[in-house]
This record gives structure tokens, sequence and C-alpha cells, in this order.
């Protein structure tokens, strides 16, 4: 442990981080659909919960703080061993990541959530090797032939 | 309780306007007004802009390296967090999470958790991460899917997240001397007072003199006497220092003993429960 000393500021520092990805998480959690990155906002919030542990520690000058957020990273591994093994079973049985098609589980009397695809943000091609220009067709298909195909000079 | 500074007040309401409007903007969701991407690079500035300004907060007087560190760490976690949850391809997702963990490590290191930051790099971005990106590759899907590019509500969700972090912020930011009224700043405990007390001298303490700081802290918690076995009082003598994965160690594995077994307990239990699911049964499979 650095001798150097850690001030409130220091601490409000470190609180502020922590609340900010805390909050970040709690976002990413409530409007992602992907499953996966459900998981990994909840991770990100458990981060954030183990920044204003530490900082706590160091201010107080215990390792209570290190302690918690070393059981922390323990069940942070083991919420993803049991979340991976959950999401491959779920996509084994609907072949999708997406969190919406299991609304059937929900608590009954509770509306379905529409599915408002026209929302979705528009699929941009990627400008790889592999794309090319669209080129809109004109005139009439010129026949070739097999022979005219393979004699080609170039 | 405290009255609270107007320009702390007005301070983070600005960091939440500009996550919150940013996060929206970042989120993958169709939006009327423009093109996907621009709307994405206005929103990644103004989370730039909230982060750098959270960072710059709780500036008070350091050295000058230790405040850069913790301004690149800082910064460098909060926006790859924004990018984390605003990727449009899982496996981009899961990338950002690694660079969070190294981001929140380097502040464990900062605040003196050597341990803790290379285990969190360890654990985090060596196992988790790796794991994660597995079933990623495992649930490919064939380009970028309809709900990779589709947020549930994103403006509500920011507003809720945002709402949440400004009190946060609130309270964080707010004279936290007028906070805690059962203290006042004569109270505070100074520097020397603050060290480290190991677990090891926690037992000594207990069993010996009640003079020290922790000694004043198990009186006042008002812990009855325990009689210790021998073994544990081996300990280095007063005025040198532990290292500091001894001290850890030592705490962790006295006064915190039984939430240990119990961790390591449920990390068995969770094993067992991922093999049991992620296991195909071989017959009697239901749909």
């Amino acid at each position: 442990m650095p001798d150097n000393v850690f001030e409130m500021t220091d601490l409000t520092s470190y609180l502020a981080i922590g609340a900010m990805l805390f909050g970040l998480g709690a976002i990413g959690f409530l409007s992602r659909r992907n499953l996966i990155v459900m998981f990994l906002s909840a991770e990100l919030m458990l981060q954030g919960v183990g920044l204003s542990l530490v900082g706590f520690g160091r201010f107080h000058g215990n390792w209570n703080g290190q302690i918690m957020t070393i059981f922390i990273l323990t069940i942070a591994a083991c919420e993803a061993a049991i979340s991976l093994a959950l999401v491959v079973q779920l996509f084994n049985r609907a072949k999708s990541l997406d969190v919406s098609i299991w609304q059937a589980i929900r608590e009954p009397g509770l509306p379905v959530t529409a599915e408002p695809e026209f929302e979705a943000e528009p699929l941009l091609a990627d400008p790889g090797p592999e794309s090319y220009p669209h080129l809109t067709p004109a005139g009439i298909e010129p026949e070739i032939s097999l022979v005219a195909s393979g004699q080609r000079a170039d | 309780m405290s009255e609270l500074d107007p320009t702390q007040l007005i301070q983070s309401l600005l960091i939440c306007l500009s996550g919150g409007i940013g996060i929206y903007l970042m989120m993958p969701h169709r939006r009327a007004f423009t093109k996907p991407a621009f709307a994405f690079a206005l929103g990644l500035g103004l989370v730039i802009f909230a982060a750098i300004y959270l960072a710059m907060l709780g500036s008070g007087p350091r050295p000058i390296v230790s405040r850069l560190f913790f301004n690149i760490f800082a910064i460098s976690s909060v926006i790859s967090a924004a990018m984390m949850i605003t990727a449009r391809d899982p496996v981009h997702s899961a990338l950002w999470f690694a660079v969070v963990v190294l981001g929140t490590s380097g502040l464990f290191l900062l605040a003196g958790a050597s341990f803790l930051a290379a285990g969190t790099v360890i654990v985090y971005a060596g196992a988790v991460i790796v794991t994660f990106l597995f079933v990623i590759m495992l649930a490919q899907s064939d380009g970028r899917a309809v709900y990779d590019r589709l947020a549930f509500a994103p403006e509500r969700a920011s507003l809720t997240g945002f709402i949440l972090i400004w009190a946060l912020l609130i309270v964080i930011l707010s004279d936290p001397m007028s906070a805690f009224q059962v203290r006042n700043k004569a109270d505070m405990p100074t520097v020397s007072g603050r060290r480290l007390v190991s677990g090891n001298e926690l037992v000594k303490v207990r069993s010996l003199n009640a003079n020290t700081p922790a000694g004043q802290v198990l009186r006042r918690l008002n812990t009855p006497q325990i009689v210790l076995p021998e073994t544990l009082e081996a300990s280095p003598p007063a005025g040198v220092p532990e290292p500091h994965v001894a001290g850890l160690g030592g705490a962790l594995y006295t006064s915190h003993l039984i939430s240990s077994e119990l961790v390591s307990a449920i990390l068995f239990v969770a094993l067992a429960g991922a093999v049991v699911i992620a296991t195909p049964r071989v017959g009697g499979v239901k749909s």
C-alpha cells in the first residue's frame, strides 16, 4: 500500500467513476436486446460497485473493501459461468440471442412488448473488398456464347 | 441534512445531461432527423465531454503524475463503458468491456490494491472475456441481426439511468462532513490513524491492548473478548510494515474466513450447475 495521502477528494472521484459505470451498466441492461450484451452490462455494474468499495477501503485504511471486491469477482465468475451455460441452451432452442423471444415466461397480466422492427437501424454495407458498386442494368442483355467467352483477348 | 452547493448541482446536471443525450444518440435506433453514423459521432462527443468533466470534478491537491494517470484510467473506462453498451456487434462489446476492465484495474492500482488489479485482469480479461467470446462465436448470426440494431426504448432507458447517476453524484459531491453528522472534522482520523490495520494485528490487539486504533475500533464495537489460539499470534514485530499480499491474505483468512468458505462453496455449486445446464442431454430432449 503506497503511503501517499488518500483524501476526501480522491474518494469523491472514485465514487463518481463507480457511480457512472454502475449507471451505464444499468442503461445497457435495460435497453439492449442481445442476451450476451445484457450480461456484459451486469458485469459492468459489478465493476462500478467494486471500484467504489476499493475507494472506501483505501479511504478508511483497511482491507475490507478489497476483500469485498474479491468476493464480487468470485460471484461475477460464477454468474458468468451460469449465464453463459443458459445462453448456450437458449440459443440452441431458439437459434437467436434476442431476449424478446422469451416473453412468454413473463409475469401473468403484463402486456407483450411490441416489435417495432421498422425502428431498427438500417443495415449499412461495409465498404470492404467484398462490396462492389451496384450498377443499374441498361439495354438488352447480350447473348454470350460459350466460344465467345472463352476467346476473350484479355 | 446539508444544503446543496448550487455549483455542484449544476456541474452534475451538466454531466448527466450531456451523458444522457450522448448515450441516447449512440444507442442503435433509427432516428428521423439524421443518419446513424452522424448521431453516433455526436453522441460520442457528448459522452467524451461528460467523461472528462466527471474525471476533473474531484481534483484535489495531488502529485501531477498520479493525477494524470487517474484521468487517463477514469476517462478511458467511462468512454469504453459507453462504447460497450452501444456497440452493434457483441464481439466489439466484449472487447470494449476488456478495455473497461483494464481501466478499472489501473484505478485499483492507483488506490493501492495491486493484488486486486492483477486478479481482475487475470480473471476478467483473461477468463471471462475469452469465455464470452467463445459463446459469441458459437452463436454467430449471419450479418448483423435486427435485435442488435434495435434498442428497447433508448430514450426512457437513458433518462432512467442518468436520473440514477445524477442522484448518486449529488450525494457523492455534497459536502461529506455535513452529510455524516456524527463526525466533525476534528474527529476524522488523520492519515497515520488511517493506515492499514491487518488481520494479524487485529488479532494481536484484541488479545493484548486496546490503545491502538484497531483496539479502539474493537472497543467501540463492543465485541466480547475472544480467547485466541497461539498460532494466530505469529506476526511481524510492530513497526515493520507487512507485505501487501500477506496483509490481504491475513485479513481474508482471519476476519472473513466464513465468507471466503461460503464463496468457494458458491463457486463449486456454480461449476456443477454450469456443467448440468450446458451439457446436452442424450435421449429425452423436449423440443
